[in-house]
């Protein structure tokens, strides 16, 4: 005992350094955890949370049994897939590419243009984004109207929300994911070319057989990350890009808890869902982390 | 090694595809402004494609006549500035002991930080706190709630693990107390670091607006970023009208000369930083 005090107060100013850090986790991060308690009674603001009717899974399975569950999770599962399917081989071709280029500095050029749309808020980028695809003046009906005559009104019909989302998602963040791919690629040990040129190999040989498997580690890191938040997809991107006309497809989980937690004030059903939705993306990295690490023998844990 | 045929085949498709990419990343801002910078008429012709048509500033005049423009843009500033150097001293903060190898409950702490990575309370359960704490519609509820990011404290934290520890013990040697060698020794050192993870800070803090969402309900405290929500999305405020000269400002050409003035503070600034976010995010990516 007497030495854990002595510890304590050796180390008496490093504790108080952290003292505000932690109290913001306390607050904000562990405090809100056992908020979910709402899900499991029917929350009145009046009656607070410990004066509140406890229901148990009632709200749990009115959602999983109501008409939405399989809407909403299809569409958060089906553009979270689609999402990764698509930006994650992008990038990291496009890292690939750049590290191939003969000019250093073009592909810095390059790189760092291809960055920039990451700190553009997102708000911005679909602001941007419905501007081109105005069915009076956007560029893109311009051109389309030159095929066919007719415009296409992208923002009307549900069809068109995925392809919206992940276009958007390549241009916004490509840049930021094919920085970590191009790092892992600098890091690759030089030898391992010159014994594959010493072999004959030409560049494509080079790239299949070198490359993708040296940064392979680092795919399979990213790949689990990814997955881990396929659940939750940004949030701000599909609130913005969507209206009630495309629900059928646009609407996910979260801007569904948003709508009716803090718009209709069903709190405790919202918070059911997305508690759900909590424990669902824990298993999803957890199973894509064991199978990972089964395939490559790495995972994150 | 000796270029090739196939090799100069190789060379000049990949580098026509990265001139590609290039071009796509553009053209978006290119469009919007020259859109800004358009005169209606050509825009609701849908004229308009790679340069402005009938050059005028009308819809520069007309946004920055509008009071919600000005005021949301200092609002936006004030919580830059403030929330981000709140981020920056509860990081370092938080970050110095958690890398000192004998800091008591190390393990714990460092797990304490690590689970958010993965779980939250979620939407509706910060709200509440953000409630019974009753700050709601104050600049602490904009700047509290991500006041720290686990991702940059981490960074943060594995910067300092890299100050060998033998500046320190001389530094205590020297009768200085870890207070002391925190303010005077460690944070000098870590310019760097400071100056990336704060404009990672920096750039969310300017372009968040879930927070201002959520809390606030006077819309004289709105940031920037929602005010261009609404006009951009919700499409208020941004209908055609005609301008004190009698020249009419079509709708896309206020939308566009919204967004050139939000984005313009990251482009003037971005050619110096960029260096630093590169950084970061390889960083990030190696420790991963």
């Amino acid at each position: 005992m007497g030495k854990i005090i002595a510890h304590i107060r050796k180390d008496r100013y490093l504790l108080l350094l952290m003292i505000p850090g932690i109290a913001y986790y306390a607050v904000f991060r562990y405090l809100p955890m056992f908020g979910v308690a709402i899900a499991f009674e029917d929350f009145s603001y009046r009656k607070g949370v410990f004066g509140s009717t406890f229901v148990g899974l009632k709200h749990f399975l009115s959602f999983v049994t109501g008409p939405n569950f399989l809407p909403l999770l299809g569409n958060t599962a089906v553009v979270g897939v689609l999402n990764i399917l698509i930006t994650l081989p992008v990038s990291i071709l496009f890292a690939i590419m750049l590290s191939e280029l003969w000019n250093k500095k073009f592909g810095g050029f390059v790189q760092a243009i291809s960055l920039m749309p990451y700190f553009i808020s997102t708000v911005v980028i679909v602001g941007i984004t419905f501007m081109l695809i105005s069915p009076d003046t956007g560029i893109v009906n311009k051109i389309v109207k030159s095929v066919t005559g007719n415009p296409i009104i992208f923002m009307a019909e549900p069809g068109w929300f995925r392809p919206l989302y992940v276009i958007t998602e390549i241009w916004q963040k490509n840049g930021w994911q094919a920085v970590v791919f191009t790092a892992a690629i600098v890091g690759i040990d030089p030898n391992l070319y010159e014994a594959s040129a010493i072999d004959g190999a030409g560049r494509l040989r080079n790239i299949l057989h070198v490359t993708l498997p040296s940064i392979f580690p680092v795919i399979a890191v990213m790949l689990v990350l990814r997955t881990g938040s396929i659940m939750s997809l940004s949030f701000e991107k599909a609130l913005l890009l969507q209206n009630p006309l495309t629900y059928s497809t646009s609407d996910i989980i979260d801007t569904y808890t948003y709508r009716r937690g803090l718009l209709d004030g069903s709190v405790s059903f919202a918070t059911a869902v997305e508690l759900f939705k909590g424990v669902l993306s824990l298993l999803l990295v957890d199973a894509t982390n064991s199978i990972t690490r089964r395939l490559t023998g790495r995972g994150i844990w | 090694m000796k270029r090739r045929g196939p090799d100069i085949v190789f060379d000049v498709f990949n580098t026509v595809i990265c001139l590609a990419a290039v071009a796509a990343v553009l053209y978006p801002f290119l469009y919007i402004v020259s859109v800004s910078l358009s005169d209606s008429v050509w825009i609701s012709r849908n004229a308009v494609t790679f340069y402005p048509l009938g050059i005028n500033l009308e819809a520069f005049k007309r946004i920055l006549a509008m009071e919600k423009i000005r005021q949301s843009f200092l609002n936006s500033v004030f919580y830059t500035v403030f929330g981000t150097v709140l981020n920056l001293a509860l990081t370092t903060m938080l970050a110095f002991p958690l890398s000192r190898k004998r800091l008591f409950g190390r393990k714990f702490f460092v797990g304490m930080i690590v689970i958010p990575l993965f779980f939250s309370g979620g939407i509706i359960p910060t709200y509440m706190v953000v409630h019974y704490l009753g700050i709601k519609n104050t600049l602490w509820s904009i700047v509290l709630p991500w006041a720290i990011l686990s991702y940059y404290l981490i960074l943060v934290k594995t910067f300092f693990e890299g100050i060998p520890e033998e500046i320190l013990e001389s530094a205590s040697i020297d009768g200085s107390n870890d207070l002391r060698t925190y303010l005077n020794i460690v944070l000098p050192l870590s310019a760097a670091i400071i100056a990336t993870v704060g404009l990672f800070y920096a750039v969310d803090n300017w372009n968040n607006f879930s927070n201002a969402l959520f809390y606030l309900y006077d819309q004289r405290k709105y940031p920037l970023s929602l005010v261009l929500k609404e006009m951009l999305v919700t499409m208020e405020g941004a209908q055609n009208t005609i301008s004190t000269n009698e020249k009419l400002v079509v709708q896309e050409a206020i939308q566009s000369a919204v967004i050139v003035v939000s984005v313009l503070p990251l482009m003037v600034i971005y050619p110096f930083v960029h260096k630093y976010f590169r950084r970061g995010i390889t960083l990030g990516a190696l420790k991963g």
